[in-house]
């Protein structure tokens, strides 16, 4: 029955699915609200109407999009209960307190103040309501924070223990894993990534009002705004980003050694593959670009670090795999209350281990008496999909390269007002638009199947936290979701594209272009 | 930190409370919107609208806090609960997804069509969740068909959807339902004027001698047929040792545990009280008065089906000694301490930024009418 493959994919298939879903809607409400306060402080500072139908219209095409965020969150929620029961009892008391403090902290806060933000420009002062949009988008952050800190955890889980009387993972500070070094990084690489999707989004839609001649101004106005902000945040966010990897090198070498397809250890000074078609099957690579001296920069910073091959890797895994066996047979020993002294002595020692000897479950069911083949096999799982952890990577930074240009261009433009005179440069940037979302849904799948066969590292596989569920079930409920997210996504791009091309026509002030 | 026990009654209360207000806030707006497919004209339903249009977002996430505290304070009652009730839980989930878009995009094209999607749409997603949270809840006096692993304690649960829809499990649904009109009849009587209120007053006679019928047959059906759980003994340390009760089952159970425990009786009091003091002030035309007396009876009836159950979080009916209470339910001493700091210090904050929003919103005029609505038709929803 345990472990259930099949299910296991499927879950994994839902949740990567809802989640992918969700995150398309969660960095632009995360950078769009922050643009909402700088247009909002420009306009309390300067008293131009236009400010304040700026700060409008984007919060129209915020709250466009905020709907199926709200729908697609609630999903997150719920899902951890329906596809990972036994994940979710396991981490209730460790992982659960950030999660809940998400939902009371940020989620009530953006949603109340967002209501608010709707129906009270003429209920309260200028002031008042400039500090309602400055908590909006603070909770909107608040949300990434906490749900970094939480996913960090699940990539290097700190301030834990593990109780096998009745299997749950106990925390033992939990300020720890808010101050969490991996966390703080990958905190700020969220954040900026969604500051600078939206920036992008803002940009790309005020190039299509340049390039069709309506409201010049307003555009003119909002890309300025827009791409000042994305420049400073596609820098940081790939500061960030950089951090993030050194981090990844240390406490996750797997997920390092799998996004640079590095089978066996390579001698500093390290090359870098530009492309690659990993085998993971022959464990090599079929065809490479190097790029020679690269992989030591970016993944050490200095030309005599180099980064761990998969080889010793797996060969770490084996005898943490042997390691975490004797835990097991001490487990069983003390489960059945035959445990001598040495059994408990062993348990100790080797309790870190003990999930490593899960890992043998989907190879056989008798644990202890485990075969060296076995052993290999349970290894070599270790190692995420290199293909598209190699891929996800790339795509994601080359999407984040293509936009850093087109702002270098649109930073000199605004600059020298001479934005309308460059069609070309406009048209891309309204094709731009998808880019960042691509880059940003890159990095999810980056982070989260790089992790893989861990659903916590180190600790628990993911095929052990599913519900018991039927296959049967989970297929409904992904044609479900599928269908649900289809239609709602079409209501909601169809609205936007309505939207964004009404412009602040759409706030029937009557100043405006389709109004005149 | 705090005593083990004081945290773990601790937080049974704020967790009932948060449901209280859930269901308090989030439920006026699903009883306004359960109004919208049956209203004749597009004023009357923009009206009934935009009384919940400006909250109803913030309400909402009150379910956020409950299935966040649920996750913390007791995960294995959140794992069982939403595995094993997997197609129950889709349903909700399915049908909130209705209602964002409902209030969001309904206004967005003016397009008769349209918005009257939108308006089966806010319908279903109102009362949908509101039945299939009442199935549920009646459920948790009947028991729940799942078992543990007594090592690595992955649940399994031996029941389906169909399973849930027992004849008390369908009576909870509809005392559910009725109750949530109800008191979105009350709001509406306070956030309107004329015919809206007029007919308000009517639904809200309605459904509430209805819901006194209900909330009485399902405290009967308790008393006298329905078998009952009774928690005789458990481990030393039922955290860790969860499996180790001794349950006795037997019909009336549930009623018998209000002479151990006679605080129990506070909450149906509270419930019938508020429902008679709710239609007896918005007789006078106190609505105000009405809406927070229909306050008291929504969290009466909800607080009375949690004190009935207490210890009990989720009886299990093929293994009941395996049953989840408050006591062998419950996460870490740790994780429930600091949640308790947590929990207590952001209920402060999220109370006064929810006051000032509900202040700012209705502070000047307490009634929507149409004129307003028709003097500034683009902005309102």
């Amino acid at each position: 029955m345990i472990p259930n493959l099949v299910l296991t994919d499927l879950s994994r298939l839902q949740f990567a699915f809802t989640a992918l879903f969700h995150f398309l809607f969660v960095p632009l409400t995360l950078g769009l609200t922050w643009i909402l306060v700088a247009m909002e402080a420009t306009y309390l500072k300067t008293g131009n109407e236009i400010y304040k139908d700026m700060t409008r219209f984007w919060g129209k095409l915020l709250a466009i999009n905020f709907a199926i965020g709200v729908i697609s969150g609630i999903t997150m929620e719920f899902e951890f209960g329906l596809n990972w029961a036994y994940f979710s009892r396991m981490i209730g008391g460790s992982f659960g307190p950030i999660l809940a403090i998400e939902g009371i902290t940020a989620f009530m806060l953006e949603a109340t103040m967002f209501g608010l933000f709707f129906f009270s420009w003429d209920k309260l002062s200028r002031n008042a309501h400039f500090v309602v949009t400055l908590f909006m988008a603070i909770g909107a952050s608040l949300s990434i924070v906490n749900i970094l800190a939480a996913n960090s955890w699940m990539q290097h889980p700190i301030s834990t223990n593990f109780d096998y009387q009745n299997m749950t993972l106990q925390l033992h500070s939990i300020s720890a894993l808010y101050l969490h070094h991996l966390a703080q990084i990958r905190v700020g690489h969220v954040a900026f990534a969604g500051f600078f999707l939206s920036s992008v989004f803002v940009m790309g839609i005020s190039a299509y009002y340049l390039l069709k001649k309506q409201d010049i101004e307003f555009a003119k106005r909002s890309f300025a705004i827009a791409v000042g902000f994305g420049f400073i945040c596609a820098l940081m966010v790939a500061f960030f980003g950089d951090q993030n990897g050194l981090e990844v090198a240390q406490d996750e070498p797997e997920k390092m050694a799998a996004i640079e397809a590095q089978w066996h250890t390579p001698k500093a000074p390290a090359a870098w593959y530009a492309i690659a078609f990993p085998n993971q099957q022959k464990e090599k690579n079929n065809f490479v670009i190097k790029i020679p001296y690269a992989l030591s920069l970016i993944a050490t910073h200095s030309l005599t670090g180099t980064v761990e091959g998969m080889d010793p890797i797996i060969a770490h895994y084996r005898t943490r795999i042997t390691n975490g066996i004797k835990a097991y047979a001490a487990l069983q020993k003390m489960w059945a209350n035959t445990a001598t002294k040495t059994d408990i002595l062993a348990y100790k020692e080797n309790v870190g281990d003990l999930g490593f000897a899960y890992l043998l479950l989907p190879y056989t069911n008798d644990v202890v008496h485990a075969t060296p083949a076995q052993i290999n096999e349970a290894a070599d799982s270790g190692i995420p999909d290199v293909a598209i952890t190699f891929w996800s990577f790339r795509i994601m930074i080359a999407m984040w390269g293509l936009v850093l240009i087109l702002m270098l261009f649109g930073l000199t433009y605004a600059n020298k007002n001479t934005l309308e005179k460059h069609p070309l440069f406009l048209r891309l940037c309204v094709l731009a638009i998808p880019l960042p979302f691509i880059s940003a849904e890159s990095g999810w799948v980056l982070a989260e199947l790089g992790r893989q066969p861990w659903i916590i590292h180190d600790i628990l596989p993911t095929f052990m936290g599913i519900s018991s569920l039927n296959v049967a079930s989970l297929i409904t409920s992904l044609i479900l979701f599928a269908l649900f997210y289809g239609v709602l996504f079409s209501v909601e791009l169809f609205l936007m594209f309505k939207f964004a091309r009404l412009g602040p026509s759409s706030l029937h002030t009557g100043k405006y272009f389709f109004e005149r | 930190m705090f005593e083990y026990e004081f945290l773990q009654l601790a937080w049974w209360l704020i967790i009932g409370g948060v449901l209280m207000v859930y269901v308090g806030t989030a439920g006026f707006d699903a009883g306004v919107t359960m109004y919208m497919p049956f209203l004749r004209n597009e004023m009357e339903r923009r009206i009934v609208l935009n009384t919940s249009a400006p909250t109803w977002d913030g309400n909402l996430t009150w379910i956020v806090f409950a299935g966040g505290g649920l996750f913390v304070v007791w995960p294995s009652v959140y794992s069982t609960a939403f595995s094993g009730m997997y197609a129950a839980m889709l349903c909700i989930l399915f049908s909130l997804f209705l209602r964002p878009p409902g209030y969001e995009y309904r206004n967005k094209i003016d397009n008769h069509t349209w918005r009257r999607t939108w308006d089966w749409a806010l319908f279903l997603s109102a009362i949908i969740p509101v039945f299939v949270f009442g199935v549920a809840m009646g459920n948790c006096f009947v028991g729940f068909p799942y078992y543990f692993d007594p090592h690595t304690y992955r649940e399994f649960y031996t029941g389906n959807f169909w399973g849930l829809l027992n004849p008390y499990g369908l009576l909870s649904g509809c005392v559910s339902v009725l109750m949530v009109l109800m008191h979105g009849s009350v709001y509406l009587q306070r956030r309107t004027e004329n015919s809206l209120r007029k007919l308000a007053f009517k639904v809200h006679l309605i459904t509430a001698i209805l819901l006194l019928m209900g909330f009485t047959i399902s405290g009967l059906w308790l008393m006298y047929s329905l078998i009952g759980y009774k928690l005789i003994s458990m481990a030393a340390d039922p955290t860790l040792e969860p499996l180790k009760n001794v349950v006795q089952t037997g019909a009336g159970f549930w009623i018998q545990t209000y002479n151990k425990y006679p605080w129990k009786y506070m909450a149906p009091v509270i419930a019938y009280g508020g429902i008679i003091e709710s239609l007896w002030a918005a007789y006078y035309g106190w609505y105000s008065t009405a809406f927070w007396a229909s306050c008291f009876a929504v969290g009466g009836v909800v607080g009375t089906a949690g004190a009935t159950l207490f210890p009990f979080l989720m009886p299990s009916s093929t293994h009941p000694n395996e049953s989840l209470t408050i006591w062998n339910a419950s996460s870490s001493q740790y994780a429930l301490n600091v949640m308790l700091y947590v929990g207590v210090v952001l209920l402060i904050i999220i109370l006064g930024y929810k006051i000032f929003a509900y202040h700012t919103i209705w502070g000047e005029k307490p009634t929507l009418t149409a004129d307003e609505i028709e003097k500034d038709k683009h902005s309102f929803y």
